[in-house]
């Protein structure tokens, strides 16, 4: 065969090669979303699995036929908790992707980046697995959103309240957070209600994030005479003093925001000391839609559940669905505003926005303990309703 | 213009900033961003290349240098409410000062514990900076407005690259210069050998001092710019890494050269979009899309790694081998008699 | 009492990484800042082994030690080994970006999920009640015979065996070491080696005793002044800056602020900077170039 004919065809297999392997060409056209996440980086192990069952949960609605007949495509870019690649990653998917909804999913150092480019592109901004911003909170900024279950003071307020009931009114608090202003402020909110409830707060220990050892931390808690522990902070943050105050020997109880990895921890530990407040029902839960979530992830080879993944995925798919065809980014930041999201039994109840309130207008926190005898985590207060803006009001 | 002495050189500087003007009007928001902070880069890598490589005092304070200088800003404008033209200058002044503090103490120090005193004031300046943060309750940081000057605000990713090219190149002018005077020998002088340098009459200690104290108002005053540039000030934003990654700007690009710097900055802020854009080429299934990221974070690594080993030396050296080829070109050596 | 047990145990966590940072510098003269990324993928390599091999906790821990030193050895062959005769600046930024790779490697190969190879071993930390009143757990006690037996291990080899004797030659000079026979890229190898056996034993301890993720290297970077305060090229030092660092960030912790106990490190390594800049027991030479 002559050579040019032969560099044709091998030039032409190669293409179609490519066009192969690049994956199914979708026949309609895409709702386009933007996704920057700490899938590398310190933050990482809080926030990559997040993002992996948001996708398996999208890949299943793309396998279903998509979102009013249209399937969803994301963009995901990686900012490591990087303030610049924040902005890079943006600019990019509102400039160069035109998404119709920018998702964070990173730690606290990208927000003002993301809400400032997101602001001047006038595009709606979900805050889904990363911490809730004040902005969204009441008086809202219109563009922002955020369907994350905790929020450091309301869990907080929620949080004294609970351990002031539990003990009577004779908790002594020894509290712990992580160098980062936001468990900071968190840590700092318990005191204060804790004081309004007539509760003093013995210890508080800020670790810094290169602890090697929490054991000098714990001690400074045992010391001071803490009865009730509360930590809120990233999870290792959270469940290190605590393993170190059971070496010590440490007779009190302890509780925690109780982030993904606690029903592993709740195992591993076998502890009836350990208490966690949490707004997603956990896995062990005979509810359907949660055993339809892990059959989904097992099928999908996701190892590590964290159902924030989950809640922001649907936040999205049922923004999306009321947002229709075609979905503009003003359209969307309307529908948003006065939406209520149902999560199926995964959460104590809906997720309702207004326009002032992006964060929710009610919020939902159950308390788990483990249970060494039935080995397994039992519920120790049921779904409780927290009004978000009587309560705001009244931590000012 | 001794700087620009020869036509061939005039020339090819014209094509560059008619190029650089051009950009805008050609690249995306995303090219204009990246430039953006390369430019950014470039000022904070000129100010440790005067101290590192001209010098030969080794700094790893810089990002703690660059969160004053941003702080101090920062502070002055969404605490006390100062207009940008007195909070920009506030910068450097800050700079200055600290950079003369610790510039005290390392006068008797060399080598790594010179490095690890610019690292304690590292942390030091991060540490005090995090309880500000924290007790004036400025969780995510300190929002900065636009900055105005009269009736001029600089927004918008075009004005900002307009503004930043042109303090890049200002703040690589002044470091062009600054190295052919006297100072900057003298500092070329004690890098070398300071007790030779000292034996020929120059002032080390003075002279030590000035490379602190200049090279720390500028990388303040780049601090300061990013604060601007990113619309708000947080500690996060200042990390050791940071400190990392313009020592390898000063090194990949070559030490002690201004040419050198500006390759080095554009070569660390580009990498990791290149090494993205060219991974993200390659075909590859939805299974290991999620594999990705850490394939880059690892890539940026060993890319960095082999360049390094390659080509200790830096980008100039490349630069200066592939100008010889070209000047020499068609021959491969110098003719005997030249 | 407290505070004197928790001393010792952070003082051997300490004392483990300084060991590390002293052996390589001493022989190579470069600074190894991916030290806790290398202690890091020690964690890995037990968590890697364990679940291979269930039921052999003592099989998969001598595993470890063995990947973590031969890792040593194949990062100097394969990468500082090339380095020699280039500037020491860009050895030690060649270290660096081994570190992100080595994270990056990481995430790769186990994602970012925290793990907890203790519990694969079958084994749970329990308390130990010291006369006097304070607590530590076996993992303690672990670190605290390790530190100790790395040193006097250490120490033996160096001053007795035809090796350790070898690399204090090539320590002290290089190139005389190297006319007289003495193979100093087996020298460099070796040394590499050790660094990292001290790395993979932190790296099984706190992975037992805290958690294993591919972020736990930062604490290298805080046990870096211990070697400094110590003394570099000192391997004496390091028990006594180990001790003294340690003491100071408890005391630090309880009875100042806990936030402090992450700059103490640091300022004691400032005051060690203006007062006798090459560590306790290193020796007196101000290092022309890095």
């Amino acid at each position: 065969m002559a050579r040019s004919a032969k560099l044709a065809m091998t030039m032409a297999l190669a293409v179609v090669a490519v066009a192969l392997l690049a994956g199914p060409v979708h026949a309609s056209d895409p709702y386009k979303v933007g996704v920057t996440a700490a899938l590398t980086g310190p933050a990482s192990t809080t926030y990559a699995p997040m993002i992996d069952l948001f996708k398996t949960y999208l890949g299943k609605v793309n396998a279903e036929g998509g979102i009013n007949g249209h399937p969803i495509q994301v963009t995901y870019e990686d900012d490591r908790a990087e303030a610049p690649r924040a902005i890079t990653n943006a600019k990019k998917l509102l400039e160069q992707d035109k998404v119709v909804l920018l998702i964070n999913t990173s730690s606290s150092a990208t927000f003002k980046p993301t809400i400032a480019t997101a602001k001047e592109g006038k595009t709606p901004l979900l805050f889904g697995g990363s911490v809730c911003p004040e902005e969204v909170f009441p008086p809202a900024d219109p563009l922002l959103f955020c369907s994350t279950s905790f929020a450091a003071k309301l869990d907080a307020e929620f949080a004294a309240h609970f351990m002031h009931e539990m003990s009577g009114g004779k908790a002594k608090f020894g509290l712990a957070a992580m160098d980062i202003p936001i468990s900071r402020i968190g840590i700092d909110t318990a005191e204060a209600v804790g004081k309004k409830l007539g509760i003093e707060t013995v210890a508080k220990v800020v670790i810094p994030p290169t602890a090697v050892d929490f054991t000098p931390f714990a001690s400074k808690l045992k010391e001071a005479g803490a009865t009730w522990g509360f930590a809120w902070a990233p999870w290792p943050w959270e469940i290190g003093p605590y393993e170190a105050l059971l070496k010590l020997g440490w007779q009190g109880e302890y509780l925690l925001y109780g982030f993904q990895p606690l029903e592993a921890t709740f195992a591993r530990l076998n502890r009836e000391s350990l208490f966690a407040l949490v707004g997603t029902n956990l896995l062990a839960e005979d509810i359907p839609e949660i055993k339809a979530i892990q059959a989904l992830a097992a099928k999908a080879g996701v190892t590590r559940i964290d159902l924030e993944g989950w809640v922001t995925a649907v936040t999205l798919h049922e923004a999306l669905k009321a947002c229709g065809w075609p979905c503009t980014r003003d359209k969307l930041q309307t529908v948003m505003t006065g939406i209520s999201i149902d999560f199926k039994g995964v959460k104590g109840g809906p997720i309702q926005w207004s326009k002032d309130n992006h964060f929710r207008t009610v919020q939902y926190y159950k308390v788990y303990r483990w249970d060494s005898v039935k080995a397994r985590p039992v519920v120790v207060k049921d779904w409780s309703r927290v009004d978000v803006e009587q309560k705001l009001k009244e931590l000012k | 213009m001794a700087l620009l002495n020869t036509p061939v050189r005039r020339t090819w500087f014209a094509v560059f900033v008619v190029g650089a003007l051009a950009v805008p009007f050609f690249g995306n928001a995303l090219v204009v961003d990246l430039l953006c902070r390369t430019a950014l880069a470039v000022i904070g890598a000129q100010a440790l290349n005067l101290l590192t490589g001209y010098t030969g005092l080794v700094s790893l304070g810089h990002a703690g240098l660059m969160a004053a200088g941003a702080f101090a800003s920062g502070i002055l404008t969404a605490e006390l409410g100062a207009p940008f033209w007195i909070a920009l200058p506030a910068a450097p002044l800050v700079g200055g000062l600290l950079g003369f503090l610790v510039g005290i103490p390392s006068l008797r120090l060399k080598g790594v514990y010179l490095a690890l005193s610019t690292l304690a004031l590292h942390f030091v300046i991060l540490y005090v900076a995090a309880e500000y943060q924290s007790a004036r309750g400025f969780s995510t940081g300190l929002l900065i407005p636009r900055p105005t000057l009269g009736p001029l605000t600089i927004a918008g990713g075009r004005a900002w690259y307009y503004t930043l090219l042109v303090l890049a190149a200002a703040t690589t002018l002044f470091c062009l210069n600054l190295v052919r005077t006297r100072a900057g020998r003298a500092w070329m002088a004690i890098r070398d050998r300071d007790i030779a340098a000292a034996t020929t009459g120059i002032n080390v200690t003075r002279y030590k001092l000035m490379a602190f104290v200049v090279s720390s108002a500028i990388t303040a005053f780049g601090g300061s710019l990013y604060g601007y540039y990113a619309g708000f000030v947080s500690v996060e934003a200042f990390t050791f890494f940071t400190a990392i990654e313009y020592i390898a700007m000063i090194t990949i690009g070559g030490l002690g050269s201004v040419l050198g710097s500006i390759l080095g900055a554009a070569f660390v802020t580009l990498l990791p979009y290149g090494v993205d854009a060219l991974i993200n080429v390659l075909p590859v299934g939805e299974r290991v899309q999620s594999h990705l990221f850490a394939v880059k974070f690892g890539a940026f690594g060993l890319l960095m790694a082999l360049f390094l080993v390659l080509e200790p030396r830096g980008l100039v050296s490349i630069w200066s081998r592939v100008r010889t080829y070209f000047d020499l070109w068609p021959f491969r050596y110098h003719p005997l008699g030249e | 009492m407290q505070v004197a047990a928790n001393t010792l145990v952070l003082a051997s966590t300490y004392v483990l990484l300084a060991v590390g940072y002293v052996v390589v510098y001493r022989a190579s003269r470069i600074l190894n800042l991916a030290h806790g990324e290398l202690m890091m993928l020690g964690g890995y390599a037990l968590f890697t082994l364990l679940s291979i091999a269930p039921g052999r906790p003592l099989l998969a821990l001598v595993g470890t030690v063995v990947v973590s030193f031969l890792l040593g050895t194949i990062v100097y062959l394969v990468v500082m080994r090339p380095m020699a005769g280039h500037p020491l600046f860009s050895a030690v930024l060649v270290t660096i970006s081994l570190g992100i790779f080595f994270r990056g490697l990481a995430i790769l190969g186990w994602t970012a999920e925290i793990r907890y190879p203790l519990a694969l071993m079958g084994f749970g930390t329990t308390s130990l009640r010291l006369p006097g009143g304070a607590v530590i757990s076996n993992i303690d006690l672990l670190s605290m015979l390790a530190a100790g037996g790395l040193l006097l291990g250490l120490w033996m080899f160096f001053a007795r065996s035809r090796l350790g004797i070898q690399m204090r030659a090539t320590a002290e000079n290089p190139r005389l070491a190297a006319e007289r026979g003495v193979n100093i890229h087996l020298v460099f190898a070796v040394s590499w080696g050790i660094s990292t056996f001290a790395a993979g034993l932190v790296g099984i301890l706190y992975s037992s005793q805290v958690r294993l993720d591919p972020e736990i290297g930062v604490i290298g970077l805080k046990a870096f002044p211990v070697a400094l305060v110590g003394g570099l090229d000192s391997l004496a030092g390091v028990l006594p800056a180990g001790l003294a660092i340690a003491l100071l960030e408890v005391l630090a912790i309880q009875y100042v602020s806990p936030l402090l106990s992450e700059v103490v490190p640091f300022l004691a390594l400032l005051v060690m900077l203006c007062v006798r800049p090459w560590g306790i027991f290193g020796t007196p030479e101000e290092i022309e170039r890095v």
